[in-house]
């Protein structure tokens, strides 16, 4: 009987196994749950986008509901699963075609994500293999220039990016308690407008955080690929995102990188976490439909 | 498609993945590509970009460039279509489709001049500027 040809084992290869690490009995259906909360997200990211406020589908919104919708559902099972990923992928083309050049940066990780779901059988145990080193590769690469971007700009040295913030609405709460009073009381009077400033801080403490941001977003990803710090990497990863979303409230791309991150951990506990998200993502929209009170979140 | 190719397409796609904010980075330096979009990753790395203004200015032959003040709203429309690109785009596109606008409705204009103001927070002393960006329409030259 003729023997099976194994692919040969590229440097690619052996730099991708360094983030495997998975217990195989519990591999299957955290991928499985990785996928299903990804969906959630990207559902109801759609449903989010439709109230009459922030209606920018640029497709009648109805029909791409119910189509986004059965598409969502269609994922859930193992026979349509993949095609309906294909599908969620063109919805997402059209959808940053649309907004081009001004979507956000998450619309391109869902669709990267919707095209990695689509292209592997994960109920294979190569190719699931493979897509958890796809997914986690990203992570890194994601946590990773956030950091080198925020290094190269170089607007977190004194301070600037966090002073200037206080112009973004959502900002100014945690501002409010970070900054010292007179800091915070001259940065609100200014208003974005040429002329205004100067947006420096003069709080140690604030410097250090701002300092610390791009160090901790790049210095993660050594710790979340050595296998003993991987732990300790999802738990400080997921602490800091929640730091961030306190401010930023990108929560949809917040959500998506908790659920990246939790890939990382080697049994499947994000399949307990479904729940949690569906409910996160349920009062999302029920905060966007007006049913429960404001919160400001993109 | 075997478990080998589709390694091989997976392994392209992540080496471009992870190339991509590198040149990002390059166009945001460059071209004042914004760092906020595009996949680069550079969300909060940069002031998010605010609205910028524009400013159209005309010269017959041999004259001196004045502003053109009666812009009709169909030309407005434009404009501010050409701003929201070019807020997150930078100076990768060029307001040529004004250009051509103008070139078309004011025959008697030889050449074009058409200023973007660009507000900014400046790194070193920390006060919002405006940067100025020029691009000029000359003679019969094609509109590009």
């Amino acid at each position: 009987m003729a023997k099976k040809r194994q692919p040969r084992v590229t440097w690619a290869d052996r730099a991708l196994a360094y983030l495997d690490g998975d217990d195989p009995a519990t591999e299957l259906s955290k991928v499985r749950a990785f996928q299903w909360i990804f969906v959630l997200i990207v559902c109801s990211e759609y449903w989010a986008r439709a109230t009459p406020k922030s209606n920018d589908l640029g497709l009648n919104y109805w029909v791409a509901l119910s189509l986004i919708s059965a598409l969502g559902a269609a994922t859930f099972l193992r026979r349509w699963g993949r095609l309906a990923f294909v599908g969620l992928a063109i919805a997402q083309t059209v959808r940053i075609w649309n907004d081009f050049p001004g979507g956000g940066n998450h619309s391109y990780l869902e669709l990267l994500l919707c095209l990695v779901c689509a292209f592997l059988d994960v109920a294979k145990s190569q190719e699931r293999a493979l897509f958890l080193r796809t997914v986690r590769w990203m992570t890194c690469v994601v946590f990773f220039f956030a950091g080198v971007q925020k290094l190269v700009h170089g607007y977190y040295f004194r301070g600037e990016l966090l002073a200037y913030s206080i112009g973004i609405e959502a900002f100014k709460p945690v501002l409010e308690l970070l900054l010292p009073h007179d800091d915070y009381v001259r940065l609100s009077h200014y208003h974005l407008k040429a002329g205004d400033g100067p947006y420096l801080v003069s709080s140690a403490l604030i410097l250090a955080l701002s300092n610390a941001t791009y160090l901790f977003e790049m210095g993660l990803v050594p710790l979340l690929v050595w296998r003993r710090t991987r732990q300790f990497a999802v738990v400080s990863g997921l602490l800091f995102l929640f730091g961030i979303e306190m401010a930023a409230r990108e929560f949809f791309f917040g959500l998506i990188y908790i659920n990246m991150l939790l890939l990382f951990i080697e049994r499947d506990v994000n399949r307990r976490l479904v729940g949690v998200f569906a409910a996160v993502l349920a009062c999302m929209l029920l905060v966007r439909f007006k049913v429960l009170p404001e919160v400001i979140f993109y | 498609m075997t478990y080998t190719a589709k390694r091989r397409v997976l392994l392209v796609g992540l080496a471009l993945f992870t190339l991509w904010p590198l040149l990002h980075i390059y166009l945001v330096i460059h071209f004042n590509l914004s760092a906020w979009k595009l996949a680069g990753w550079g969300m909060y790395a940069t002031p998010r970009p605010s609205f910028s203004g524009i400013a159209v200015f005309g010269r017959r032959p041999g004259g001196q460039f004045e502003e053109v003040r009666s812009a009709p709203p169909a030309w407005q429309a434009l404009a501010s279509q050409f701003l929201e690109r070019q807020r997150w785009l930078g100076q990768l596109i060029r307001p040529t489709q004004l250009a051509g606008w103008f070139r078309q409705e004011m025959p008697e204009l030889a050449d074009f001049r058409i200023v973007v103001y660009s507000p900014t927070l400046d790194r070193q002393s920390g006060m919002i500027v405006v940067r100025q960006f020029t691009y000029d329409y000359l003679g019969s030259e094609p509109v590009r």
